[in-house]
Parts: C-alpha cells; sequence; structure tokens
C-alpha cells in the first residue's frame, strides 16, 4: 500500500470509529430510534475536528455540529472542551448569538474531550466578509453588533463562571502569556520591551467579568444581515472588559484593511457607543490600546505555540512554518503601535 | 565549490513556479498549504539573498551588553536583560532599535508590509 493510501485508509477508519461514536452517543441520550445521517467531515480549525450531521428523532431532523479536540498542544493556552461547553451553557439561555449547546461527551461515550452544539449556518472567511459585495450590509452593521455583543455580555453576573477562575489567564494574562513563551524556550526582545511598558501603564483595577477571550473577525458566523453567531470559546476567562475590545481591534485581525480598526469592518465610534448603550459602562479608548498592545504580545504567543508544534514534529505544516516568521510581523506591527505610528 | 546551473537561487524559484502552478488545481486545505509552501520558498530566496550578513544585529547586542561570547544567544539575553528592568532607561533606545531589528527580519519575512517609512530607500523611524 501506497504512502497515500494509508493514509486515506487511516483517516477512512478514523472516519468510520467517530461516526460510530457520533451514533451510540445520540442513541443513548434521545433512545434507540434516534440516529444520524447525512455526516460531513470539515477540515476547519488547527486542533479540533468538526463534524457536521444530521440527527434524526422521529420525524424530527436537526443539523448539529460535533467538535473534539483532537490535539492538546504542549503548554496549551486553551481551556478544555467541558468547560467550553459550560460557558455556552451560561450564554445560550441569555439571549446571546451562540450555537446552542445540545449535550457534551462523558466517560460512558467512545469518543472523549468533545461536544455537540447546534448548526448555525453563515460564512466565516474574513476576506469574504471584509470584500465580498453581498455582505456589504453585514459590514454597515458589524461594529454596532459587536459592541452590542461584548456590551451584553460583558453586563452578565461573572458569579456562574466562577469555574474559569484557575485558568491562568483569568489570573494574570500576562504571566499567563509570557509564562508560555519561556517555557516554549523562546526569547523575543519586543515582547519583553512592550511589557515592560505594560507594566509602567498598567490600567487601575477594572471590574471581572466574563470574557469571550478570542473575539475576533474569524471566529463568528455571518450572514447579509450580519452576526449570527459568535464562535470559538477555548480562551474565555475572567478579566478586564477592554481586553476584549482591543483584542477585535487589533492591528493583525484587520486583513488588509488597516484604518478600519474594528476587525477591518468599520471605525471604532460606533462600536464603542453600541457597547456603551448594552453594558451601560462607557469605554476608555486609552484602556482599549493598552489592551491593544497586550493583544500583540498574545497573538505572537499562539504563533510561537504553532512554530514550536512544527520544529519539534508534534504537528508539522506549511502553515505552522509560517506562523514562526509571522511573529516578526506582529512584533514589528506592536513596536509601530507603541510609538504612535499605527493606530 | 562550484555547481552547474542552476543556481540555488533558481532551484528555489523554479519550486516555486511549480508550487504556484499546482495550487490553483487543489481545494480547501492542501490548497492553503500549497500558498503557504510558496510563502516559505520566498522567504528561503529573500534570506540567502540577503548573505545572512549579522553585523547589525550584533553591533546592536554589543551597545546594549557589551562584549558576549562567540555562540551566545544574543537575543537571549536582551531579552532577559529587558526583563529584570535593567534597561528601563533606555526604553526610547531601544524602541527605536528593536524595530530597526525587526525591520531587518521582516524585509525577509514579507517586506510589502513594511511602512513607506521602512521601506528600502525611505529613511529609518
Amino acid at each position: 500500500m501506497s504512502q497515500k493510501e494509508q493514509k486515506s485508509s487511516s483517516a477512512a477508519a478514523l472516519g468510520a470509529t467517530i461516526t460510530e461514536g457520533l451514533r451510540a452517543a445520540v442513541v443513548r441520550r434521545f433512545g434507540t430510534e434516534a440516529g444520524i445521517d447525512n455526516v460531513v467531515f470539515t477540515t476547519v480549525g488547527g486542533s479540533n475536528l468538526t463534524v457536521l450531521f444530521d440527527l434524526i428523532d422521529g420525524a424530527a431532523r436537526r443539523r448539529l455540529v460535533f467538535r473534539q479536540e483532537t490535539i492538546v498542544p504542549e503548554n496549551s493556552p486553551f481551556l478544555d472542551p467541558s468547560r467550553q461547553f459550560r460557558v455556552l451553557q451560561l450564554l445560550h439561555p441569555e439571549g446571546l448569538p451562540v450555537p446552542e449547546p445540545i449535550f457534551e461527551f462523558d466517560a460512558d461515550d467512545s469518543l472523549a474531550r468533545a461536544y455537540v452544539v447546534a448548526f448555525v449556518d453563515g460564512e466565516s472567511l474574513p476576506r469574504r466578509l471584509l470584500d465580498a459585495p453581498n455582505f456589504a450590509p453585514a459590514r454597515q452593521r458589524f461594529c454596532a453588533q459587536a459592541g452590542e455583543f461584548l456590551g451584553r455580555l460583558h453586563a452578565l453576573d461573572p458569579a456562574p463562571a466562577e469555574f474559569l477562575a484557575d485558568f491562568p489567564d483569568s489570573i494574570d494574562p500576562i504571566a499567563a502569556t509570557m509564562g508560555r513563551i519561556d517555557r516554549w524556550g523562546v526569547s523575543l526582545p519586543a515582547l519583553e520591551l512592550a511589557v515592560r511598558w505594560l507594566e509602567r501603564n498598567r490600567p487601575s483595577n477594572a471590574p471581572r467579568r466574563l470574557l469571550h477571550g478570542d473575539f475576533r473577525t474569524g471566529n463568528m458566523l455571518m450572514d447579509e444581515q450580519g452576526i449570527r453567531a459568535v464562535l470559538d470559546y477555548e480562551c474565555a476567562h475572567l478579566g478586564a472588559p477592554m481586553e476584549d475590545l482591543g483584542w477585535l481591534c487589533l492591528r493583525s485581525f484587520r486583513f488588509g484593511h488597516v484604518d478600519k480598526p474594528v476587525g477591518g469592518f468599520g471605525p471604532r465610534e460606533p462600536f464603542y457607543a453600541a457597547y456603551a448603550a448594552a453594558s451601560g459602562k462607557a469605554v476608555d479608548p486609552e484602556e482599549v490600546r493598552w489592551w491593544e498592545i497586550f493583544g500583540f504580545i498574545r497573538w505572537a504567543h499562539h504563533n510561537v505555540m504553532q512554530m514550536y508544534g512544527h520544529v519539534t514534529g508534534a504537528r508539522r505544516s506549511t502553515a505552522f512554518a509560517a506562523c514562526g516568521r509571522n511573529i516578526a510581523l506582529i512584533e514589528y506591527e506592536l513596536l509601530m503601535t507603541l510609538q504612535g505610528h499605527y493606530t | 565549490m562550484s555547481q552547474d546551473a542552476p543556481s540555488l537561487d533558481e532551484l528555489l524559484l523554479t519550486v516555486r513556479q511549480f508550487v504556484d502552478e499546482i495550487a490553483p488545481q487543489l481545494a480547501g486545505r492542501d490548497r492553503y498549504h500549497a500558498l503557504c509552501a510558496s510563502f516559505l520558498v520566498e522567504i528561503a530566496r529573500r534570506e540567502i539573498a540577503g548573505g545572512g550578513d549579522d553585523s547589525e544585529e550584533r553591533a546592536m547586542l554589543g551597545h546594549y551588553l557589551g562584549p558576549t561570547e562567540p555562540g551566545a544567544n544574543g537575543l537571549a539575553a536582551l531579552a532577559q536583560a529587558i526583563r529584570g528592568g535593567r534597561l528601563d532607561d533606555r526604553f526610547d533606545e531601544l524602541l527605536k532599535d528593536l524595530t530597526d531589528h525587526v525591520v531587518r527580519q521582516v524585509r525577509v519575512t514579507r517586506p510589502d508590509v513594511l511602512d513607506a517609512m521602512h521601506r528600502e530607500g525611505g529613511s529609518q523611524g
């Protein structure tokens, strides 16, 4: 058997194992009459497997999404799937646009580190959202919708999310981020200089709220009317609300539209105004800028992680190799922002 | 030792042209990884064309750290010095010098993203 045939044969075996595990999990929860159909394996997500399927329960058929963490990177910065699922269980009943959590896999299932949510149709690719003519109405609405989403999220009582309190990013995001970079054995003077700046300019204590942690262009599903669902809860944690605003405005996530700071979609003013209206709290633009400086460090850290996975042989790919060289681009944007050349 | 043609740069260019040729025939993940492969080969071509001159980097490290042992990881030592607060009074100078350092890296990795002030022939910021 050729290497290519072996690869496709093992992929088929994996597919059969996942499909069977999914079927058994559905029967456990919905009864022996329930089944699955129309199973589609997608390739979206670097360390997660995403599988779409129909749940057939009597006469009803419902499109669902199975998500499984397949690779736990060394020194992982990501929340385990079980806590991601608990975050969704908090947010969905509040009426926030998030996928409805359906069930979580447990010790009696053959599959682990996985959960199922409702399927939401929409586009997530940044280039299409930012450039395609049919998304023009969505682009018009985006800043206000994004501000409203974060404002409503941050207005929630954080007490039910205390299960995130021991996540390192909930304790001290700078220490958590730099600690991981240290453990990957990487030294980046530009990041160290930015940390010194952050330490000297730290904002006064902010209220502690449940944060999305990765709210940026690419992590939401949109249609022509705007945001349909906010995805990706691997980085949810407790912290200062402005951290989420700064992350969305990070220059690295503007995908060529650098003059539109809110995710490449538009200006800051309508985003901040919608946030203030939904949360009841005014936005401090300087604090958002502080979190953008931190955001570059955090985005560099994600790229260090991917580079480390590549050079150690854990997860080799051309994309992860490129991440290593991408670090200098992020440092450049960071230093230009620190000097006030970039806003 | 000299080699027959094609030159090293021509070999890399040949690989890149082949990858660019087949990329449109690929779909999804394979296409994305082919585009990344093309990008990586271009980085390698620029890095080789630069000749591996690290004199500016060594001068910068010497400026902040003094003489260092051959083979020492100067960037790691500089990072440690910054973290320890030993260079806090030279923040603005470091900001400029580290920008120049990163600009040299970006000129190899992706020169098109540099601001006009850092393009070849532009004034240094």
